[in-house]
């Protein structure tokens, strides 16, 4: 459980203007080079959807991750002025927890080492990340810090059973949350995710009821995909994962592999 | 075709589709405007109660709200699926308009484009539109 003072402390934080550098780039730490892989981290943990991190150093260093869901995919660059990182094995490679969790600690140590200011710029990646790839998630990076004395410990946030799911496939092309943690988080072409909330306008009680006449107990969770199930066209996704209800535009064809996500999620 | 010869033939399907996939625990063809099932094939004997209140879902799985609305983003729809703790609820019609569908109830194993196929396919030869 998270601890009232962790909470009033990133509300606090979320409330702080960011500040920028000369590069445009957001400065995430700076001043006390202990800070700096903590706040790094916690970059990864608050990015939800697919995004390219570049994180950059006051020293001359330079870091590229593909991260989605609060998880890492890759470092995709990594550039340290005083050593030769050609050979290191974690980068280009799809990262995992068991293969490759201490030693993306490492690296990303030595990025971080001695640096004053530490700074990121997110963007949108080129090219679609592999999503139902696992790579290393940030909540379980910030538990294996290694003690350093840091006084601001980040907050450890895991990523919601429903961003999971929607986040699991690019073939949920638009989606919308309506209820729960994390309602009014959507993703997607802004047309549809605009319908998506007109549709779910002072509705939500009725999808609600839709779903429940499904289960055998109410709350349970329950997914429905109506339209065409397969082909190019799209069908509608309305789902309920523990407190959370969403709404989401699918591909037809991807059905089959939405519905094994949905049983993975519940298995 | 009378009802009672059709309802004939639609019962060689059903129980085509069932001996096809192992997943599949139910398959029923039924009138959804008025939620009967007319026909159905079973691998264990089940109540008719459980018949009925299938019948009932897969004729509320189109009434999802989101469809009810001016600025609907899909067609109308001819196919539903469900997913509960339960497995899989399937029902296909052949037109958004058409009373008649067949239903399945699966396990979550089920080969989605096979059974698909096999039971568009019976729409289609039993002219159940």
């Amino acid at each position: 459980m998270i601890a009232s003072q962790d909470i009033m402390k990133r509300l606090k934080s979320l409330g702080n203007r960011s500040r920028f550098n000369q590069n445009n780039a957001r400065i995430i730490a700076s001043g006390n080079p202990d800070d700096n892989l903590g706040a790094l981290l916690q970059e990864i943990n608050e990015t939800i959807l697919a995004r390219v991190l570049e994180f950059r150093t006051d020293t001359g260093a330079k870091l590229c991750l593909d991260v989605i869901g609060r998880r890492v995919l890759h470092i995709s660059e990594l550039q340290i002025p005083s050593g030769d990182e050609a050979a290191n094995p974690v980068i280009g490679t799809l990262l995992s927890e068991s293969e490759h969790l201490e030693l993306f600690l490492q690296t990303v140590s030595r990025f971080t080492k001695d640096a004053n200011e530490l700074s990121v710029i997110a963007s949108t990646p080129k090219q679609e990340f592999d999503t139902s790839a696992v790579g290393l998630q940030a909540g379980r990076l910030i538990k294996s810090i290694p003690e350093s004395g840091n006084t601001e410990e980040p907050v450890i946030e895991t990523e919601s059973a429903a961003i999971q799911f929607l986040t699991s496939t690019s073939d949920i092309t638009d989606w919308l949350i309506l209820k729960g943690e994390d309602a009014g988080v959507n993703s997607g072409d802004s047309t549809n995710v605009a319908a998506l909330e007109k549709v779910a306008e002072s509705n939500i009680d009725k999808f609600e009821s839709y779903l429940d006449q499904f289960t055998t107990n109410p709350n349970e969770p329950a997914a429905a995909i109506v339209g065409t199930l397969s082909g190019n066209r799209e069908s509608i996704l309305c789902f309920r994962i523990g407190e959370q209800l969403g709404l989401a535009v699918i591909n037809g064809d991807a059905i089959p592999l939405i519905i094994n996500k949905w049983r993975d999620l519940h298995n | 075709m009378s009802r009672k010869a059709e309802k004939m033939d639609i019962s060689g399907h059903l129980d085509a589709i069932n001996k096809a996939f192992d997943s599949v625990r139910i398959a029923a063809f039924a009138d959804l405007t008025v939620q009967l099932v007319l026909a159905d094939s079973t691998k264990s004997n089940i109540g008719q109660e459980i018949l009925d209140d299938l019948c009932i879902q897969a004729a509320n799985a189109f009434e999802c709200p989101a469809l009810h609305t001016d600025n609907s983003l899909i067609d109308p729809p001819v196919e539903a699926i469900v997913m509960t703790d339960k497995g899989i609820l399937l029902t296909l019609r052949s037109t958004e308009f058409s009373p008649n569908a067949l239903i399945f109830e699966c396990d979550y194993d089920i080969n989605l484009k096979d059974i698909l196929t096999m039971a568009r396919d019976t729409l289609k030869k039993t002219g159940a539109e």
